[in-house]
């Protein structure tokens, strides 16, 4: 497991890439990440199934200019992940499977604030990349450019790997232990919102195609 | 013509590089860095002086932003007018500045809505709505998210390589090329058919789902969030009241 760990935080700091330091292919969608890291871990429908809810609804995040939305692709990621593997240790009672998802789900949104709160710090930061170029062609040394560059998109890698295997690491031991917690009636809730949960993201994304 | 000292295998670099474009992204000056990274061959290629060269390096090092697509009409059209300039011709480097400041804001606006607002959001919505209706009956209902990569990109890639050679054959009037591509009629297509595809996937859940009193509930869902779309509230939000009204219920009964 921990090798899948691992392997799945590598891949999430390279889909976090995606979302503005490299390319902007669209891979750290959800609907292409959630996909991928269940095929990773063996579970593809699983994560067909979160890649799509999650896809709709944030369908309406778009960063515009320089406002910084919630981070998707980190959510996406770390609610596959941790959904596929504690289903895998709690495979015997699988009544409230759907209970589960929902609470994985409500607890991993937050970690794309967290994330974008990161994000801006780092974006301050290079700043400070900036000031020192400026100083460096001066001198002439314009070989920094490229070198700088590099370095902040390992730095942006790094940031995105860090961040799910944290994420994923605490919560594949706290989240286990606090699901035995749960009463009966929250369990129930919860599965009947996860049941409702395509409505509401088809609303949202009724929304956001009427109102632009 | 033949005196060009830019070759369209640079124009190639420029495309490759592009993709950085954000890579150093900065709250003062924004997509500087990456510009002048995505423009550095062609910069030294054209100043072979190192204190030339110098100089143009520390101007493309100002304040730039756009949409990260367009960007590479902008390049090319800033390698036309930096090969022209150091052929000695009479373009001046505040000239340079000021083009890529007008455009700059031109594209970003033209790019953030026909991308981010309506091309990535119908294309994925494509994809979700694929998934649900074949996630049960198909198999192949993984191949949705592949279509969905080669439709977006399709249109993406077109933009990064056009915008690159075009931008630096026609230089300012590369804005023709928007209009062949009629990207109004994109956008406000591509919202029509995006909201006929929301209302396809709700009456297919509605017909086939569970017993009646939950299709109801489904539907009453949808149309109530339809309906509160003034109120603003964040797609997170939600998804919390929805949570918490669901245990709420379920406590209560």
């Amino acid at each position: 497991m921990i090798a899948e760990i691992l392997l799945v935080s590598f891949i999430g700091g390279l889909l976090s890439l995606d979302v503005s330091a490299w390319g902007q292919i669209m891979v750290s969608r959800p609907i292409v990440c959630g996909p991928l890291i269940g095929f990773l871990l063996g579970d593809l429908k699983t994560g067909l199934i979160i890649g799509a809810l999650l896809e709709l609804i944030w369908i309406n995040v778009i960063s515009v200019g320089a406002a910084i939305p919630p981070d998707v692709t980190i959510v996406a990621v770390a609610c596959t992940t941790l959904i596929v593997l504690t289903e895998r240790t709690l495979q015997p009672v699988s009544n409230f499977q759907s209970s589960y998802r929902m609470a994985i789900l409500a607890l991993t949104m937050p970690l794309g604030k967290i994330f974008g709160i990161a994000d801006v710090k780092q974006r301050k930061l290079n700043a400070h990349f900036v000031h020192y170029l400026d100083r460096e062609v001066t001198k002439g040394n314009l070989g920094a450019v490229g070198k700088v560059n590099y370095l902040s998109i390992f730095l942006f890698f790094l940031k995105g790997f860090l961040f799910s295997l944290i994420a994923i690491t605490v919560g594949v031991y706290v989240l286990p232990k606090l699901f035995a917690y749960l009463p009966y009636d929250i369990l129930a809730g919860l599965d009947f919102a996860y049941r409702l949960l395509p409505a509401l993201g088809l609303a949202i994304a009724f929304n956001t195609f009427r109102g632009l | 013509m033949d005196n060009r000292i830019v070759r369209k295998s640079d124009l190639y670099r420029i495309f490759w590089r592009s993709f950085c474009l954000q890579a150093v992204w900065n709250f003062e000056r924004m997509q500087n860095l990456g510009f002048l990274y995505t423009l550095a061959p062609v910069l030294n290629k054209l100043y072979p002086e190192k204190e030339q060269r110098i100089q143009s390096y520390k101007r493309h090092l100002e304040f730039f932003n756009t949409h990260p697509y367009f960007a590479n009409a902008l390049a090319g059209i800033v390698a036309r007018l930096e090969e022209e300039m150091a052929k000695g011709g009479e373009v001046k480097p505040e000239e340079i500045t000021t083009v890529k400041m007008s455009m700059g804001g031109a594209f970003g606006g033209i790019g953030d809505s026909l991308f981010w607002a309506s091309w990535r959001p119908f294309t994925a919505l494509l994809a979700c709505v694929l998934v649900i209706i074949y996630l049960k009956e198909w198999e192949g209902a993984w191949l949705a998210p592949l279509f969905f990569l080669l439709l977006y990109n399709f249109l993406h890639f077109h933009i990064r390589i056009k915008g690159v050679i075009e931008g630096y054959e026609r230089k300012t009037k590369v804005v023709r090329l928007l209009k062949k591509m009629r990207y109004t009629s994109t956008i406000s297509s591509s919202h029509l058919i995006g909201s006929g595809l929301v209302l396809l996937a709700v009456t297919v859940i509605f017909l086939r789902q569970w017993e009646a009193m939950k299709s109801l509930l489904f539907l009453a869902l949808f149309l109530s969030i339809v309906f509160l779309r003034r109120l603003r509230i964040s797609s997170a939000k939600l998804v919390y009241l929805l949570v918490g009204i669901c245990c709420a219920v379920a406590y209560i009964f």
